[in-house]
């Protein structure tokens, strides 16, 4: 088992080096600067204040050392002591913003005396983890249903709701909600003004998690009725076991195991589609900044957030698979 | 043998062969005959047809041009609202209503079909070609080759896909590479960039399966190159799987595009006529957002478009799979 999570681990790196390499690459293969359309009072920056500038933030260096820098750090702290780059959790100066560091943007709190979960990063957090609750929560007990009561009316009507979820994007079932609820019903307004709270929360992490809930009920419908027909299940009935035991310990627990499997893939859609979901509803998490980063070419902004999602999919995928390896003994012995 | 010898070119076998009584039937054939029993299968594929066709004969039914501003007939509702909730009354010239500078909704919804048929196809041809050669290679020649080509592959698997299409965008959208086809080709290369390790992944488990077949012994043993044996053997062979995985990767990369667009990246419609790109449904979905408050029926009518293609296509890729793989049906 150490070994399974160490070999993981160790692919981990690759993929976040290659990830890392590319956005930088391509940041600067992109035409225009930093400092380009910075038309605040309707002209360009002079020649003069861009060399200081490019100098406060490393830009004259060769480019290979801008990329060390920025990953593992350099000698441009206060009187040339080493300042350590994004391994350390620095993710650099926003270009845009001024004064202020890609990291607190994402992290720190909008006011003083509140905590983490009330900071940009918090909001896509509390979207991302109330759709992947529900998912859970509604889809996987779904999926059981459905296959408990293969081909009854109930199983017809969860079978067809989840293909519709599966196929419609969830912004696309975002835009029907606001249509419906807050066009047409005027139940709630189309743009939120508070964030406070649970219930604002609600409408958009059940529409967000609405096609991974599906996909779940999907996997765990069909994993039970595949599972109903081994041996250990008929075993199981044959020596009297109760019906709640035969379905709790003897088909969940090995029904699961591929629902697992897709927690990654299921996991990394939530964090990168609140991107668009935050757009959707208006939320003011990282996906809104990235967007508007986007616009006006923070590079910094754009880099670190990028980063930043990448390793929360790399993190994603590697508890998934140690998840597994404790799901299933198979997987630890290969 | 008698397979073998057929696909290797030689004579067919002619020696008197027992008379079955039902009439051999081919594989695609038994696939065809459970598909057509499928009605919800039949009907998605015929909404994907017309789809089709409706992106091929854009020109010729468009009742407007898709780009023209009617000054005057601006935020317009579909024909049938009398009075919408910014106070216009729709018109019959108008089917849909129209967008906020007056352009006539239903065309650019038609011309936009024709961009998301061709950025959901296309694609998918670049993939599959990448795909399926990757997955063979690794599947067929095993040992280091394998290893080194699936160790590439798991990287590119982990790639978070929408950030790296958006990143693409942001930075080389600008570029003349960027603006080749409005977008279409730089979203060609992003999606072949991000999707073709999946299918790869797949296609290596087909071939090692099909590889341990007998009929791929025989024709080895009869000297058959890996490439005969890819090209006779694990294609046609993976050919069910290879269809199926299309039909959602189709969707996908048309859901993805409306998402790029409504972020305000990824395709830009041309401005021109004589282009061939000059609407898609992202900018669509862009537009009709931000007057969701003044013409509701806008986003409604794109979200509904787009909302009955990808359901189609859902159903057809269930039909596909349980068609031409009965025992998968669950």
């Amino acid at each position: 088992m150490a070994g399974l999570i160490v070999r993981r681990f160790f692919y981990t790196i690759p993929v976040l080096l290659i990830i890392s390499i590319v956005t930088f690459g391509l940041m600067h293969y992109a035409p225009g600067g930093p400092w380009d359309r910075d038309t605040d009072a309707g002209k360009q920056i002079d020649a003069k204040t861009q060399t200081l500038l490019n100098q406060q933030f490393g830009l004259d260096k060769p480019i290979w050392r801008q990329y060390t820098g920025y990953i593992f750090g350099d000698f441009n702290g206060d009187n040339g002591s080493f300042r350590c780059g994004a391994i350390c959790g620095n993710l650099g100066p926003s270009y845009r913003q001024r004064g202020r560091m890609v990291q607190d943007i994402l992290f720190k709190p909008f006011d003083e005396d509140k905590g983490f979960i009330d900071s940009k990063f918090g909001y896509s957090l509390r979207l991302g983890l109330l759709a992947l609750i529900m998912a859970i929560v509604v889809g996987i007990p779904a999926g059981v249903i459905s296959a408990l009561k293969h081909n009854s009316w109930i199983d017809l009507t969860i079978t067809f709701v989840t293909n519709v979820g599966i196929s419609v994007p969830s912004f696309v079932a975002g835009f029907f909600a606001i249509l419906v609820l807050a066009v047409g019903l005027g139940v709630i307004p189309v743009r939120q003004q508070s964030w406070d709270g649970l219930s604002p929360w609600l409408l958009p992490a059940a529409v967000f998690s609405f096609g991974t809930m599906a996909s779940f009920a999907r996997l765990t419908r069909a994993s039970i009725l595949e599972v109903m027909k081994q041996d250990y299940v008929r075993t199981a009935r044959a020596k009297g076991a109760w019906e709640s035991s035969v379905i709790w310990r003897h088909m969940l627990r090995n029904a699961l195991i591929p629902v697992i499997t897709t927690l990654g893939p299921a996991m990394a859609a939530l964090i990168t589609g609140s991107i668009v979901m935050e757009q959707v509803f208006g939320i003011p998490g990282v996906g809104t900044d990235f967007i508007r980063s986007i616009g006006n070419r923070d590079y910094s902004m754009i880099m670190g957030t990028t980063l930043f999602y990448a390793l929360l999919i790399v993190i994603a995928n590697l508890s998934v698979d140690i998840l597994y390896g404790v799901a299933d003994p198979r997987i630890r012995v290969e | 043998m008698a397979q073998a010898t057929r696909v290797l070119g030689g004579p067919v076998a002619s020696e008197p062969r027992l008379q079955i009584q039902a009439p051999s039937q081919s594989q695609w054939a038994q696939a065809w005959k459970r598909l057509k029993r499928n009605r919800i299968a039949l009907i998605s594929i015929g909404i994907v047809l017309a789809y089709i066709l409706v992106a091929v004969l854009a020109a010729v039914i468009a009742p407007h041009n898709p780009i023209e501003d009617n000054s005057g007939h601006d935020s317009l509702p579909p024909f049938w609202v009398t009075r919408s909730i910014n106070g216009k009354s729709g018109e019959a010239a108008f089917i849909l209503g129209t967008d906020g500078s007056g352009r006539d909704l239903l065309s650019r919804i038609i011309y936009g079909t024709r961009t998301s048929i061709v950025v959901g196809l296309l694609p998918t041809v670049v993939v599959l070609a990448i795909g399926t050669m990757v997955g063979f290679i690794s599947g067929l020649r095993g040992g280091g080759t394998d290893n080194a080509l699936m160790r590439i592959t798991d990287v590119f698997y982990a790639l978070p896909v929408e950030l790296i299409l958006i990143l693409i965008f942001i930075t080389i959208g600008d570029t003349p590479l960027g603006r080749v086809w409005n977008g279409v080709l730089l979203y060609i290369i992003g999606i072949a960039i991000v999707s073709w390790s999946g299918l790869s992944r797949l296609m290596r488990g087909s071939a090692l399966g099909i590889k341990g077949r007998e009929f791929v012994d025989a024709a080895r043993s009869m000297g058959a190159s890996n490439w005969h044996i890819i090209f006779r053997h694990i294609f046609p062979n993976s050919l069910g799987l290879i269809m199926v995985w299309a039909a959602f990767a189709v969707p996908r990369q048309i859901i993805a595009e409306a998402i790029l667009g409504f972020i305000g990246i990824g395709l830009r419609p041309a401005l021109d006529l004589k282009d061939f790109f000059v609407a898609s449904w992202g900018r669509l979905f862009l537009d009709a957002y931000a007057n969701v408050n003044g013409n509701p029926n806008f986003l409604a009518s794109i979200a509904i478009v787009v909302s009955i293609l990808v359901i189609a296509f859902t159903f057809m890729g269930d039909g596909l799979r349980d068609a031409l793989d009965p025992s998968a049906r669950k």
